[in-house]
């Protein structure tokens, strides 16, 4: 399969697969299972900020849009992770010795960068979530705390989720 | 010019950053009222900063012309300010001239002062370690001064009016051995003549007494008002001694009561009869050359 029909699909699963999270899975009602970001993490560096972006823009909004959530909120935090992208994986590429593009199925990055590749993109996720979504209702440390386990939860979640499908199906 | 590909790639890049953002904000404000509430209230706080910033702005660029009104005010008042001294000038000096008016009245009695009237002069000059002594008044030709017009105080004579200019006259004092007027004793009818010799400024001597006037010592010695300049019975000083002169008359030594050391108002007196009291002495045909 030609590389962008395998992430139009994977752009569709993780979309399917989002609404379903948040429509049947309420596991706590701190906890918000988000795996758009990674959506938009998967983008490979070759792909232009302007084109992530608006990829991180339209999925978010798909999803508010599909599921019963504030129109706006995931598109906006999404932006943001798509505007920050390039700039966080970019740096790290420096450090293999291969090609200059990003390419998950190659396996460059390793386990450890693969999950402060996805702790950065869920903190830019988070932050700006839990504090549109609070709207300055909460405490500061509730707010923390709600940061902190999303994070926690979803970066394992991801991580997973690349392992065990992400990287077997573009290999 | 051509801005450089990497700035105007950043520059596009936050652009379109900031039009998605603002558009998913925009729509999180549409869809829910507490995040309407809050964004709204954040963006009310942003407002509010920048019209504050933008009144001081304003204020700022404002400050030449509020400047210029300030320095027309200030100068209005600065003329009301010198409006209200002078007439509080006017007013002290007009309620220290009815003091000194009136003590001078008490001193030398009504019927003496009729034909007189009172203008007060501030003491501008007034030298004493000369010996020909002067004094230099606030008063003028604009305030109706002329020459020939008598100072004095309640305490006694002080000098005669001898140059007028437009604001300021100068006055002959009596301390000048030049100076000298006409008074009399306490008890005696007959004048004699009053003269400072020089030395201290506080003694004078009063010549020329007949042999026969009884002369005490304490004794008050007055104007004899024999001159147009000063009316009659203003005290001058106080007989010390005497003693006789030539064998011919009482040279009495006067302790003045006026200090001239101490003198800040005097009262310039104008005679109203003395023009017509001149114009009679003109009549009188000059004596016989022997």
């Amino acid at each position: 399969m030609m590389n962008w029909l395998k992430y139009i699909y994977a752009f569709v699963v993780i979309l399917v697969l989002q609404i379903l999270c948040s429509e049947f899975i309420n596991l706590w009602p701190m906890l918000y299972i988000a795996v758009i970001p990674l959506m938009v993490i998967l983008l490979p560096p070759s792909v232009s900020t302007y084109l992530v972006m608006l990829c991180g823009f339209i999925i978010g909004l798909l999803t508010d849009a599909l599921s019963d959530g504030v129109l706006g909120l995931n598109a906006a935090c999404c932006t943001l992770v798509g505007a920050c992208k390039n700039m966080i994986t970019k740096p790290m590429l420096k450090y293999d010795i291969h090609s200059e593009e990003f390419d998950m199925e190659s396996g460059v990055f390793r386990k450890g960068k693969l999950i402060l590749l996805l702790f950065l993109c869920y903190l830019l996720f988070f932050v700006p979530y839990v504090l549109l979504d609070g709207a300055g209702a909460s405490g500061a440390l509730f707010l923390v705390i709600r940061i902190v386990v999303n994070i926690v939860a979803n970066v394992a979640i991801s991580y997973l989720l690349t392992r065990l499908w992400i990287r077997r199906f573009f290999s | 010019m051509k801005l450089p590909p990497l700035i105007y790639n950043s520059v596009g890049k936050f652009l379109l950053f900031v039009l998605l953002e603002t558009v998913c904000i925009l729509l999180l404000v549409k869809n829910s009222i507490i995040q309407q509430y809050r964004i709204m209230e954040g963006v009310r706080s942003v407002q509010s900063f920048f019209w504050q910033r933008s009144t001081k702005i304003k204020e700022y660029t404002s400050l030449s012309e509020r400047n210029r009104g300030l320095e027309e005010e200030n100068s209005r008042l600065l003329r009301q300010n010198i409006i209200y001294k002078n007439l509080l000038v006017r007013s002290q000096e007009e309620s220290r001239l009815e003091e000194l008016s009136s003590q001078l009245k008490l001193n030398a009695g009504d019927s003496s002062l009729v034909s007189y009237s009172f203008t007060l002069a501030k003491v501008v000059k007034n030298t004493l370690n000369t010996e020909h002594n002067y004094l230099i008044l606030d008063k003028g030709k604009r305030d109706g001064i002329t020459e020939d017009l008598g100072v004095v105080t309640p305490s006694g004579v002080v000098g005669i009016v001898r140059g007028v200019g437009e604001k300021f006259s100068y006055v002959l004092s009596f301390l000048n051995p030049k100076q000298s007027i006409s008074a009399k004793t306490g008890k005696a009818e007959s004048p004699g003549t009053l003269k400072w010799e020089g030395g201290s400024i506080y003694k004078a001597y009063l010549t020329e007494i007949p042999l026969n006037t009884e002369v005490a010592k304490g004794d008050t010695v007055y104007t004899s008002g024999n001159s147009s300049f000063f009316p009659s019975d203003i005290p001058v000083g106080k007989a010390v001694s005497f003693s006789i002169e030539n064998g011919a008359h009482k040279r009495v030594e006067v302790e003045l009561l006026q200090d001239f050391s101490n003198l800040d108002y005097v009262i310039i007196l104008r005679n109203e009869d003395k023009r017509e009291i001149d114009s009679l002495s003109a009549l009188v045909p000059p004596s016989p050359k022997k």
